[in-house]
């Protein structure tokens, strides 16, 4: 049942071009990376400012890599706050639960399409971004696996807030609502510094590894508190889910 | 063998108690007619059945298993045909029945899908179900609900938004599938139930305000209707002027209700009012359901 329904979600992204256009977005953010790092003095130049720029270096891809991830997720969880609010509406769900496909499948199916789906884009983004900087920029930088990690993993929260929201109000703006209400609230808390190593938001903050600001460790604990909330968040949506009328 | 045993099963929604401690059965192979006004609560009692809502009280099993809220144990047992089913309209009709058939395991699906096509008059091609009619679109809700050889075929007002056409071809499409299944099927269009149904079953007041076979209900109710047809307003008038039976009246015809034939026959000889044409008027469910739901 898993296998069908996850079939059908991917015959879904793919016969409404949202597979295409997304793949296609991080693919574009991808390449666009090193060649903004390494057209930005000349942009600059051209405004006829007089600004000491120094050289572009590897570093300054990264450094966009991570600016953009930012907002690919936000835009990817626009993409998808849709698709269960418009299930629920339009009741395209009440003949596959009637004829005994499990809630927790269905939630399952969603949690598990939408995050492998965000996983290869983002890491299509990431290798086009690795694959092509070194051929436009000179450096050489540590940790860029491994800090790439932290925020493909935050992205996974944001769907799965994004599902609660979705069950819980089954609407798209609470499935909008919930995971950018916890980001803001998660944001907020992270003014204070003894707070921040702790909360999820500071898995965005990877960059730090790839500039030797910071080690693996300093993730450690931010990365296990996010693996624990998701699992958390996924089994209160299946709960919630089970327990309403549809 | 009972297919579906409702205890005792009340609901209410806020402070509006929509089912009122309600106990019906349905013995395997009856099509059964539900029947009930608009807003009697036909759906909500459908939905308590595949356990899409809860109930406050009572118990509902399905093949003697329990339904449970949330769960979709008994399910298995059951097809469902909305009123306006719902699809993944990007699909044709084999894939919509493909995936169905998938969830619900069915052996050789293809073939299966190929013989529900056939059932229900649906072309086997790349059409995608967005480019259906309602008519298509019931038809393919029919295909889908029995797919996996439910036990039970629940239909909740299935014809109600087809044309005359598109219901009496659905209607067919149902009595030939009830050869294979027990079917429960709801509406307020009682020409519906009069067609195809053997049992039914009035919700009235979140109860079940009668629960017969339909040709027990069709001479036990209303069986003393009488029409006269006069040749003149005027005599038309003087005969109501003097009888005291219940009655009803339309252009020169008058129907009496609860009266015997022998008393219809006193008053004209007393009244020397002749009718041209007196007719004893065979129940039809429409006045049926008006007397037992005192509408």
């Amino acid at each position: 049942m898993f296998k069908s329904y996850s079939l059908k979600e991917i015959a879904e992204l793919t016969r409404n071009y949202k597979l295409l256009i997304i793949l296609l977005a991080f693919a574009l953010i991808g390449f666009s990376n090193p060649i903004f790092a390494k057209l930005t003095p000349e942009i600059l130049a051209t405004t006829g400012y007089q600004i000491d720029i120094p050289e572009p270096m590897l570093i300054d891809s990264w450094i966009q890599f991570y600016k953009n991830i930012a907002t690919l997720l936000i835009i990817y969880i626009i993409l998808f706050c849709a698709n269960i609010p418009n299930e629920l509406t339009n009741n395209s769900l009440i003949n596959m639960v009637t004829r005994g496909l499990p809630r927790s499948t269905i939630i399952l199916s969603k949690f598990t399409v939408i995050s492998v789906l965000w996983i290869i884009s983002y890491y299509l983004c990431f290798g086009i971004t690795a694959i092509y900087s070194p051929l436009l920029l000179d450096g050489s930088l540590p940790n860029i696996f491994v800090a790439s990690i932290f925020p493909a993993v935050f992205g996974i929260l944001m769907i799965s807030l994004m599902l609660l929201g979705a069950i819980t109000t089954k609407h798209i703006i609470g499935s909008l609502l919930v995971p950018f209400g916890f980001y803001g609230l998660s944001s907020l808390l992270s003014i204070s510094d003894q707070l921040a190593e702790y909360l999820p938001t500071h898995l965005m903050s990877s960059l730090s590894l790839i500039t030797d600001e910071a080690t693996i460790s300093d993730y450690t604990i931010p990365l296990v508190i996010t693996l624990m909330l998701i699992s958390f968040i996924i089994a209160v949506t299946i709960t919630i889910f089970n327990k309403q009328s549809i | 063998m009972n297919i579906l045993r409702v205890t005792n099963v009340s609901k209410s929604f806020s402070n509006n108690q929509v089912i009122n401690n309600l106990s019906f059965t349905v013995k395997a192979g009856n099509i059964y007619g539900f029947l009930g006004q608009n807003g009697a609560g036909k759906t909500t009692v459908m939905k308590m059945i595949l356990g899409l809502y809860s109930i406050d009280s009572g118990e509902i099993y399905v093949n003697d298993t329990q339904v449970s809220f949330g769960q979709n144990k008994t399910n298995q047992f059951i097809g469902y045909l909305a009123d306006v089913p719902a699809f993944y309209d990007y699909m044709n009709a084999r894939e919509y029945l493909k995936l169905c058939g998938d969830i619900s395991k069915v052996n050789n699906v293809n073939s299966r899908i190929t013989e529900m096509l056939e059932l229900v008059g649906l072309d086997d091609n790349k059409t995608k179900i967005r480019g259906y009619s309602r008519g298509m679109r019931q038809r393919l809700g029919i295909a889908q609900a029995l797919l996996h050889k439910p036990l039970l075929l629940i239909c909740d007002e299935p014809t109600s938004s087809l044309d005359p056409i598109g219901r009496i071809q659905i209607l067919d499409i149902l009595k030939n599938a009830a050869s294979e299944t027990t079917i429960i099927f709801s509406t307020h269009v009682l020409s519906d139930v009069e067609r195809i149904c053997d049992h039914v079953g009035i919700l009235h007041e979140g109860k079940i305000a009668l629960d017969t076979d339909i040709n027990t209900l069709q001479s036990k109710y209303n069986n003393h209707n009488i029409q006269l047809t006069f040749s003149s307003a005027t005599d038309l008038e003087k005969f109501i002027a003097n009888t005291t039976f219940e009655y009803m009246t339309e252009d020169l015809q008058l129907l009496i209700t609860n009266a015997n034939l022998k008393d219809v026959y006193n008053q004209i000889a007393t009244t020397q009012l002749y009718p041209t044409n007196l007719e004893l008027v065979k129940p039809n469910l429409e006045s049926i359901f008006l007397e037992v739901t005192n509408v």
